[in-house]
């Protein structure tokens, strides 16, 4: 049996390894989704929506059908009259009815080059009727809301999650997420200071450099092949198959192994459908789409903004005694992910504090605004962002520091949370105490700075679950020549992800990185992965690929048994050499096993293939709807892991121009063992990023809370122990979004922790 | 009307003809295939289009082509000396400073007219020179740091 | 994002070019740079039959001193000007603000007269060109004129160019005493950004106190301006802290700033106030008035 146990015997994990994809990115020739041409290919474009609430009256398309080089327009009535969605079902191709928010797609058209499709969507002429709109999550939460952005959801398809999800009292609320613990009456009276305070954050674009852009063909068969810049393989196949009304069967989604950036807004279904579509309609050629990065940013999914009010009781030696929360989340105009968002940044405040009475009500709300996504943490942001702001406010208010309230309420290892989970490898207390100590390295704080400048200092820390169930698969082939070949659908998005299993397999057999490789992600060829989001890949895929490893290597061992004339058990491998453990001078080389010609060339006597396939799973607890607590039923697990991080960081503001300047950082992420080191470092300090005084958004404050999320690692159960941490596509949070100035100054202190391998995930 | 186009590209002269409203951006993807140019955002900004129009940077996807007749255009497929990369290529692997890729391209091209025109920039002239370049995955320290280390080797060989 | 349809004209001289304009009244358009003119043109702002291109006319290409004045050729790029020394030493201001656009792959392709033609009230060397009393030569079909900064900025994207025109030249006096300069410009982030406001000033002064001054701003009103009442209160005035601070309220009030998806009028107009403060000391400060 292979073992995994500490650091010291790692060979690749935890090293520097050059990025499988890297070449490719450097010299220009790796292809992107974007880079794809096909003979015969058309070029996509979308009439949008110019009102945000509106029926539609009339749709003229005539001049844009006989313009010269047109070979599609497409309609609602001439797409299938399907729904899809991921929690609640509500959306179609084409706007069916009415429009509910600028930028929704109306018409599609398909032309011979981008200029000709953009030049056709001009020609088309619209006719609305406008209706009220409804914009604000307040007034569209109301029970008579001045619009109600879906009269039909009643009759909605959904996803069952948590408690009743729709209620004829609020028509635009299209999910809700209820958390109950204690009384929070009897816990604010045994406070000696209760605290209301309301939280806002604004809606932002995920902004990925590559934007959202697929290649779709409807072929002949009947089979439909996407290739899209997406992080969810599967997930995309899925929604594909829900809006076309055809089945998993017919339908391959392949995604490049080069991907540029998603940020969560890469999982649904774009326009890979409707491209679909107009392939057929156009005669089975391939079509193509590119979003503007107007498009890309406003209507591909943006993150939600969140209205949060918090009251919280604390006594005066810094115990809080009870938390309330009441949550809307501006949805927009379709439900998207906007039901799981809600869900994972309800229980994102419990990942964090005791809470000895908690009380959480979060509605997500549809509005007249584009749909939200994910976002870099599933709401994580938004809820923590109130939650810091709120845990300073507690402290200004009993005269504490803002580290020892924090210390004071921090979730321990082993401690049971308000939604009734177990906590493990809680380095909570430790994160703290680095960053502490990473700012008082550079000594006190001196306030007054030149001119206009004062300067303060501010601390945060936050949480970042990972989604469970979860489930990765993975297959692993050994090639003749010796090289390992893995095969996933776990897609790498930039974040390094297909370098980290390239790792992990390398790890296994003991053999070089540059003797294993990945397949690119094809539903026709690489199996099941849940999706590239919610911080699972290293984890969920990396454990899939180590039991995928372990299972070619049994084959393998089997093999050289017979040649070798020894049992299996005798027998083991490293280096792709079998040998006998007790007399490791008696081996075989793993390509001798291709030893016999099978009807013509070099491949195994009997046949067949070395190929090792492995599903991991997570499982989660049971979870009540009415108080969203997991059964204690001996796992207590709402999630895969929680991963903690801490920042401290000082900061200068000119008092007359509201400019702010990111002066010193210490930030500490409870990472476990690094996989790739290159890759995390260059994650983590994305954050450096500063705050736009002049954007007129609300700031709050002296919360300058900029989080930093790292991957967490795995045990492996029954097969190998050890953990494999490392880096995952949302590793970073910035509350101000990601521009840069390039004047900042900053003090790094970058912490690795090392977590206690044993008690992980309840194992 | 399509027009003939005189253009050298990675130094290799060619005559290609085009409509007037192509962009050099399109001339390269679409004209000739060379992807590795990439289009942010279309509007000057982000600097993923990035390449040399006779040794100077400018931003192929608000360039006409036309006006670039009679010129001669490096992109990035044309800086590795065959198959071993340029320094800077390297150096961007190595340091990690190379994560989703896609504003790789422009970021090295940049990088490379920085130290053609100053061999030993500072930090601060390095943060300058890319001011053009948006990364939404690396946060810039380790782009930074690769190009620093590249304009070093590039100082160690020239004097070698 | 495609460009629309055009037909592309490339003369060979002002004449041809004038010509072409004249013959395309309703859908011909320049193109320099065309940094700004192809982005609005994505965005199907604006769609010209036809571009006729002043890059292809020779000996346009120039920044030079002619006897006590600076002339910037139609086809000089913002590098060009930022390469040449006889700017940096003695028109600092406009180096300081051309330093400012964008960024090297855009100065090396934008060409200065076509920043100001574009007519947008954030330009950075437009505020500088006025700080500084620049002319604009404007050639058309029956000749030439020349025509002061001042009166070029007729509303937002309008300039005072007629039919068949084009800015052949700007002319920017050489100072022939010490002139204390400052180009200051606030954006919303630190890289890449067109200022929320930008302020150039040009002092000159003696023992008694300021014998001239030239304030402008970008981003503050319509149109890039001059603040001829904060620059009337400073001449013959002391350049102490009070003289500066009342300058510098005269500022806001005179200005007249938008709100936009960027910043508000209110934030706009303080930063003004600021600003100006800033730059008149700065300035006061380099002939030895601080």
């Amino acid at each position: 049996m292979h073992n995994i146990k500490d650091s010291a015997e790692f060979e690749v994990l935890g090293k520097n390894v050059i990025r499988e994809e890297g070449h490719g990115k450097v010299t220009g020739l790796g292809k992107y989704a974007i880079d794809l041409e096909m003979p015969r290919m058309l070029w996509a474009k979308i009439k949008r929506s110019t009102r945000p609430h509106a029926k539609i009256i009339n749709i003229d398309v005539s001049r844009a059908q006989s313009l010269a080089g047109v070979h599609a327009v497409l309609v609602d009535k001439d797409c299938p009259q399907t729904l899809f969605g991921f929690g609640c079902y509500d959306e179609p191709l084409l706007a069916r009815g009415k429009v509910r928010y600028i930028g929704e797609p109306v018409v599609a058209v398909a032309a011979d080059s981008e200029a000709i499709a953009e030049q056709a969507c001009d020609l088309i002429e619209i006719d609305y009727e406008d209706l009220p709109a409804v914009f604000d999550v307040h007034e569209a939460f109301q029970t008579n809301p001045p619009a109600i952005v879906h009269e039909e959801q009643e009759r909605y398809r959904r996803v069952p999650i948590g408690p009743v999800q729709y209620d004829p009292k609020h028509p635009n609320a299209f999910g809700y997420y209820r958390i109950r613990t204690g009384e929070v009456e009897k816990g604010f009276k045994e406070a000696d200071v209760v605290l209301e305070r309301t939280y806002t954050n604004a809606m932002m674009g995920h902004a990925p450099m590559e934007r959202h852009n697929s290649v779709s063909l409807w072929d002949a068969d009947g089979n439909v092949t996407v290739w899209s810049s997406s992080q969810a393989a599967y997930p995309l196949l899925n929604q594909i198959s829900e809006a076309l009304d055809i089945p998993h069967s017919r339908i391959r989604v392949i995604i490049p192994k080069y991907v540029g950036g998603g940020f969560g807004g890469k999982i649904e279904m774009k326009a890979e459908g409707l491209c679909a579509v107009l392939s057929r309609v156009a005669g089975n050629r391939p079509v193509k789409i590119v979003y503007t990065r107007e498009e890309s940013l406003c209507w591909a999914g943006v993150q939600h903004p969140f209205d949060m009010k918090i009251k919280s009781g604390v006594r005066k030696d810094g115990t809080i005694t009870s938390c309330e929360m009441f949550v809307l989340v501006n949805g927009g105009a379709y439900a998207q992910h906007g039901f799981l968002v809600t869900r994972q940044a309800s229980y994102g405040p419990l990942g964090s504090y005791r809470f000895p009475n908690f009380k959480l009500d979060n509605y997500v709300v549809y509005t007249n605004q584009p749909p939200g996504v994910a976002y870099r943490g599933f709401g994580n942001t938004q809820i923590h962002f109130a939650l810091e702001s709120h845990i300073d406010e507690l402290a200004n208010a009993i005269g504490m520091d803002a580290y020892e309230i924090r210390r004071k309420n921090i979730l321990v290892e082993g401690e049971i949370n308000a939604a009734g989970e177990i906590q493990h490898s809680v380095a909570g207390s430790e994160l703290l105490d680095e960053i502490k100590k990473g700012l008082e390295q550079h000594g006190t704080l001196v306030r007054e700075g030149k001119g206009p400048w004062r300067r303060g200092r501010g601390i945060a820390f936050a949480n970042k679950d990972s989604v469970a169930p979860s489930a990765s698969s993975a297959i692993v082939k050994v090639h003749n020549d010796e090289t390992v070949e893995i095969r996933h659908s776990a897609g790498n998005i930039g974040q390094g992800s297909s370098t980290t299993l390239i790792q992990i397999a390398a790890e296994f057999f003991k053999v070089r990185p540059d003797r294993v490789k990945t397949a690119e992600v094809d539903t026709w060829i690489t199996p099941y992965d849940q999706l590239t989001g919610s911080s699972r890949i290293t984890f969920a895929a990396g454990n899939a690929v180590l039991m995928a490893c372990e299972d070619v290597k049994g084959q393998i061992l089997k093999m050289a048994a017979e040649v070798m004339q020894a049992s299996p058990e005798e027998l083991d491998l490293a280096g792709m050499k079998v040998f006998v453990k007790d007399n490791p001078d008696r081996f075989m080389a793993v390509r001798e096993l291709f030893r016999t010609v099978f009807f013509t060339g070099s491949f195994l006597p009997t046949g067949g293939e070395l190929l090792g396939k492995a599903t991991f799973t997570v499982p989660s607890s049971k979870i009540d709807p009415e108080t969203g607590h997991a059964a204690d039923d001996g796992m207590r697990k709402i999630f895969s892991f929680c991963t903690r991080a801490a920042q401290a960081v000082e900061i200068a503001v000119n008092t007359e121009t509201g400019e702010v300047k990111l002066e010193k950082i210490a930030i500490a992420n409870d990472v476990g063992l690094a996989t790739a080191v290159a890759a995390i470092g260059g994650a983590l300090l994305i954050i450096v990023s500063p705050v736009e005084p002049s954007l007129d958004r609300v700031y709050i404050g002296r919360t300058f809370c900029v989080v930093v999320l790292a991957g967490l690692g795995s045990v492996t159960g029954t097969l190998a122990a050890g953990i494999i941490l490392g880096v995952i596509e949302s590793l970073v949070l910035t509350m101000f979004g990601a521009s840069w100035a390039p004047a900042v100054a900053y003090g790094l202190l970058l912490l690795v922790l090392g977590i206690r391998p044993q008690g992980l995930f309840g194992r | 009307m399509r027009r003939a186009l005189n253009i050298e590209i990675n130094g290799r002269k060619q005559v290609l003809e085009i409509e007037p409203n192509e962009l050099l951006l399109d001339v390269l993807r679409l004209g000739v295939g060379l992807t590795g140019t990439k289009e942010g955002c279309g509007e000057g900004v982000c600097g993923s289009c990035t390449v040399m129009v006779d040794g100077e940077l400018v931003r192929s996807c608000l360039t006409l082509a036309m006006q670039v007749d009679g010129k001669a255009v490096t992109t990035i497929e044309g800086i590795a000396n065959g198959s071993e990369l340029h320094p800077l290529q390297r150096r961007f692997l190595e340091h990690g400073a190379v994560q989703c890729g896609f504003c790789s391209p422009g970021l090295i091209l940049t990088a490379k007219a920085l130290l053609s025109s100053n061999p030993d920039p500072s930090e601060a002239e390095v943060r300058d020179a890319i001011r053009g370049n948006f990364c939404r995955c690396t946060g810039y320290v380790k782009i930074v740091e690769a190009i620093l280390a590249a304009a070093a080797e590039l100082r160690s060989g020239a004097n070698a | 994002m495609a460009l629309p349809k055009f037909d592309y004209l490339a003369p060979k001289s002002i004449g041809e070019a004038c010509a072409a304009l004249a013959a395309n009244p309703d859908g011909g358009k320049l193109i320099a740079g065309g940094v700004s003119l192809l982005r609005v043109m994505k965005f199907r702002i604006m769609s010209p039959d036809c571009l006729i291109d002043v890059k292809s006319i020779p000996g346009l290409r120039y920044v030079k001193c002619d006897k006590d004045v600076l002339k910037i050729g139609a086809t000089a790029t913002s590098t060009d000007v930022l390469r040449s020394s006889d700017v940096a030493e003695k028109l600092p201001l406009l180096s300081q603000a051309i330093a400012r656009i964008a960024t090297t792959a855009v100065r090396n392709w934008a060409t200065v007269v076509g920043n100001i033609c574009v007519g947008h009230t954030a330009s950075d060397p437009s505020a500088a060109l006025l700080a500084l009393g620049a002319e604009l030569v404007i050639s058309n079909p029956k000749g030439e004129r020349t025509l002061p900064i001042d009166q070029f900025f007729l509303g937002h994207m309008s300039t005072a160019l007629e039919e068949a025109e084009l800015v052949r030249e700007i002319r920017i006096p050489l100072p022939k005493e010490p002139v204390g300069m400052a180009y200051l410009a606030h954006a919303g982030r630190a890289a890449m950004e067109t200022p929320l406001i930008a302020v150039g000033v040009a002092l000159t002064a003696n023992g008694k106190g300021c014998t001239s001054a030239s304030i402008s701003l970008a981003g503050s009103a319509e149109t890039p301006i001059r603040l001829t009442r904060a620059e009337k209160a400073l001449v013959g005035a002391k350049l102490d802290e009070k003289a500066i601070h009342n300058a510098a309220l005269i500022a806001a009030e005179d200005c007249a700033p938008d709100s936009d998806v960027y910043a508000s009028a209110e934030y706009r107009r303080r930063l003004v106030a600021v600003y100006v403060r800033d730059a008149l000391q700065a300035a006061a400060g380099r002939i030895g008035h601080a």
